[in-house]
């Protein structure tokens, strides 16, 4: 995810087919740039804001390190179902230390440190995203996520906007 | 054992949580693994509730089974109990969680908890939603609706009163219809007790008493208390739903005999309008349509008599899901003259409906599926809901008002009359060309196109007769077709000519 992910996941391809840096820098140099240039028209509705996960899509790991180095989104609290800490070694090597990270949930516990913390966006299921609509909290329905086609340089924008709608939609209504 | 994609009812604790729901001041604690907690969106997400359902799951992992889940659901209920402070507890478990058989019932009791706990014992692998709906309603007016009693008759000085029984979360359309319903009533000098379980906390349960007589609203969810209601209570109830006008009318006169009223006057005045509407010469096209119905039983029978009496079509088939309501839905279909489906298998409903060929489908969310994909107009009747089934507007199925949304809602789908004499007339045209689309629909129902082949039937289609079929409008061409079809295989005709076409449509002209 995002131009640093995809960059991340192509280099541990080059290296296993014993691509050459400079052959690999020439292949991805464009895309790299494309995604940057992409998230670039995002950075100003999503720089600075606070974002809090409940466990839902399995995706909040990558996702966090993608908003908190791509986009300077600051993650207060990551909830994932499973956490698997060799698998995501590499994703939670790029975690900002001040992020909580927690494993399954207690979902009335996490409700109340969310409540508490109230962050610009919280990024949970279809469950919870109503009732905290309605409690005056924006948020992001993480399964649009599973269903969107996000990875890679050219849905980097894509992934960003996802974010930024929500934050964009609650600025323009009126009523 | 069958593996479906797609269901009509969810398990019995879903029916259990649409009361608990719809409540004030009661808490559900389920037992229920991790992944049984997806229930909850049906409610925040389908019918767009501001608050999550009053529901507690232990939420117990595979690596929990190893130790004492008694346990967790005894900390899970004690916890629900402190930070939700409920006036009632629900206690049950989710069909996973019955394998386990921790007894949540039994294990609540020894909690001491300083409000009543009902106990459900909801038999995942028999029983379905509404099922459980009705048991959960069942039993909590059973807990709550006090000692029995033998009904004196009614003071004439004091207004009859009665409850208005079945309205759930989750429910099509039943936020509007209590509504409708009450202001009838009302209309009728009859007050309201309670409307439960929508809206009605466990005291207002013990207030059930204090009515003369019982409206079920739902049958499918209220007919099991109402009868307890009725034995226990000595409260007579309604069997009439309201749905059309017809048996708005028939409701009323019912209403009023428990009453104890004179006839009432059920006109409806001039706020009904479906019987004009329906009269009005551009209605005249409606005349025979073709109509599938599909749904739980309630809405059915309901929109089986408004297709027939109230509108003038013609119901080619109807079924539901509602398999405790079998009988009532075989002598419907018995009264219009089809064929009853009770399944609860969406293909086998899909292939009743190909097979019929209606020109309409009045079904669930899961037949709208099934007519968009055969080209046929479609409006829904029933649940199984889709965030669609709660508008924001006003929008009642029962009562007067709801037969004027059923109008406007079963003939949007259609094409206009004067649109299908147009389209016979400038067929040629480009503008009225083969295979349009209703005008006021953007994405119609996509008509055959000419590179679909004709003769799929017992006989083969003459090149002649095989044209003059194409030159038949294409809304009416299935229908001919089919009649041509059966009208050869009846007379063991092989080759359909020119011939054959034209004596089949005078066979089959009404």
């Amino acid at each position: 995810m995002g131009e640093e992910g995809t960059t991340a996941w192509l280099r541990a391809a080059a290296e296993v087919w014993g691509v050459g840096e400079e052959r690999f820098a020439q292949a991805t140099a464009q895309g790299r740039e494309r995604a940057r240039a992409a998230l670039a028209n995002h950075r100003a509705t999503l720089d600075g804001k606070s974002i809090f996960f409940f466990p839902d899509s399995q995706l909040e790991v990558p996702l966090a390190r993608f908003l908190s180095r791509e986009l300077g989104i600051k993650p207060i609290e990551i909830g994932t179902p499973y956490l698997h800490r060799q698998h995501l070694a590499h994703e939670l090597a790029l975690l900002p230390a001040a992020a909580k990270l927690v494993e399954g949930q207690h979902v009335d516990k996490q409700l109340d440190r969310c409540r508490e913390a109230r962050p610009d966006m919280t990024v949970c299921g279809l469950g919870l995203a109503n009732p905290l609509e309605a409690e005056g909290l924006t948020t992001k329905w993480s399964i649009e996520l599973v269903f969107s086609p996000i990875q890679g340089y050219d849905q980097a924008g894509d992934l960003a906007g996802l974010f930024a709608r929500p934050l964009v939609r609650r600025e323009k209504l009126m009523v | 054992m069958q593996l479906a994609v797609w269901t009509y009812e969810g398990p019995p604790h879903v029916g259990a949580m649409r009361i608990a729901t719809a409540m004030q001041g009661v808490h559900y604690v389920l037992h229920a693994p991790q992944g049984d907690t997806y229930a909850d969106l049906l409610f925040t997400m389908i019918e767009r509730r501001e608050k999550r359902p009053p529901v507690t799951w232990t939420t117990f992992q595979a690596r929990d089974l190893g130790g004492d889940t008694a346990e967790l659901f005894m900390e899970a209920a004690r916890d629900a109990y402190a930070r939700f402070k409920p006036e009632a507890v629900l206690v049950g478990a989710s069909c996973t969680a019955e394998l386990i058989q921790d007894d949540p019932g039994g294990l609540a009791k020894t909690l001491g908890l300083p409000v009543p706990v009902v106990p459900l014992e909801l038999p995942a692998y028999q029983r379905k939603e509404n099922w459980g709906a009705a048991e959960t309603f069942y039993r909590l007016v059973r807990a709550f609706a006090g000692p029995a009693q033998t009904r004196a008759p009614r003071d004439a000085a004091r207004a009859p009163r009665c409850n208005i029984l079945g309205p759930t979360a989750l429910g099509f359309r039943h936020r509007d219809d209590v509504a409708e319903i009450t202001k009838l009533l009302r209309s009728m000098g009859i007050e309201i007790v309670v409307a439960a379980p929508m809206g009605a906390s466990p005291a207002d349960l013990t207030r059930l008493h204090e009515a003369d007589f019982n409206v079920v609203l739902y049958p499918e969810i209220a007919q099991v208390a109402a009868g307890y209601l009725q034995r226990h209570l000595g409260q007579p109830f309604t069997r009439i739903v309201p749905i059309g006008v017809g048996a708005t009318r028939d409701f009323m006169a019912e209403v009023a005999a428990l009453a104890g009223l004179s006839a009432p006057d059920a006109d409806g005045g001039d706020a009904l309008r479906l019987p004009w509407y329906a009269r009005s010469v551009d209605s005249n096209y409606l005349t025979g349509k073709r109509v599938f119905i599909f749904g739980d039983a309630t809405h059915t029978i309901a929109a089986a008599r408004i297709a027939q009496e109230e509108l003038g079509f013609a119901v080619v088939g109807l079924g539901t899901y509602s398999r405790e309501f079998g009988r009532e839905i075989r002598a419907a279909a018995e009264k219009y003259g089809c064929e009853a489906l009770i399944s609860d298998d969406y293909l086998e409903v899909e292939e009743c409906i190909a097979a019929l060929q209606p020109e309409l489908v009045l079904g669930t969310q899961m037949e709208r599926h099934i007519a968009k994909k055969l080209g046929v107009p479609c409006a829904v009747i029933s649940a199984p809901v889709h965030v669609q089934d709660f508008p924001a507007r006003y929008a009642p199925q029962m009562g007067f008002e709801g037969a004027n949304v059923i109008f406007d809602t079963w003939v949007h789908p259609l094409m206009m009359g004067l649109e299908e004499h147009l389209l016979g007339m400038f067929r040629e045209d480009f503008e009225f060309r083969d295979g349009v689309a209703p005008s006021h629909l953007g994405h119609g129902p996509q008509a055959e196109t000419h590179a679909v082949p004709i003769a799929i039937g017992p006989a083969s289609w003459a090149h002649e007769a095989e044209a003059e079929l194409r030159k038949i409008p294409f809304f009416v061409r299935g229908k001919a077709r089919r009649n041509t079809e059966r009208f050869a295989e009846e007379r063991g005709i092989a080759l359909i000519t020119l011939e054959t076409l034209y004596d089949a449509k005078a066979h089959f002209s009404r």
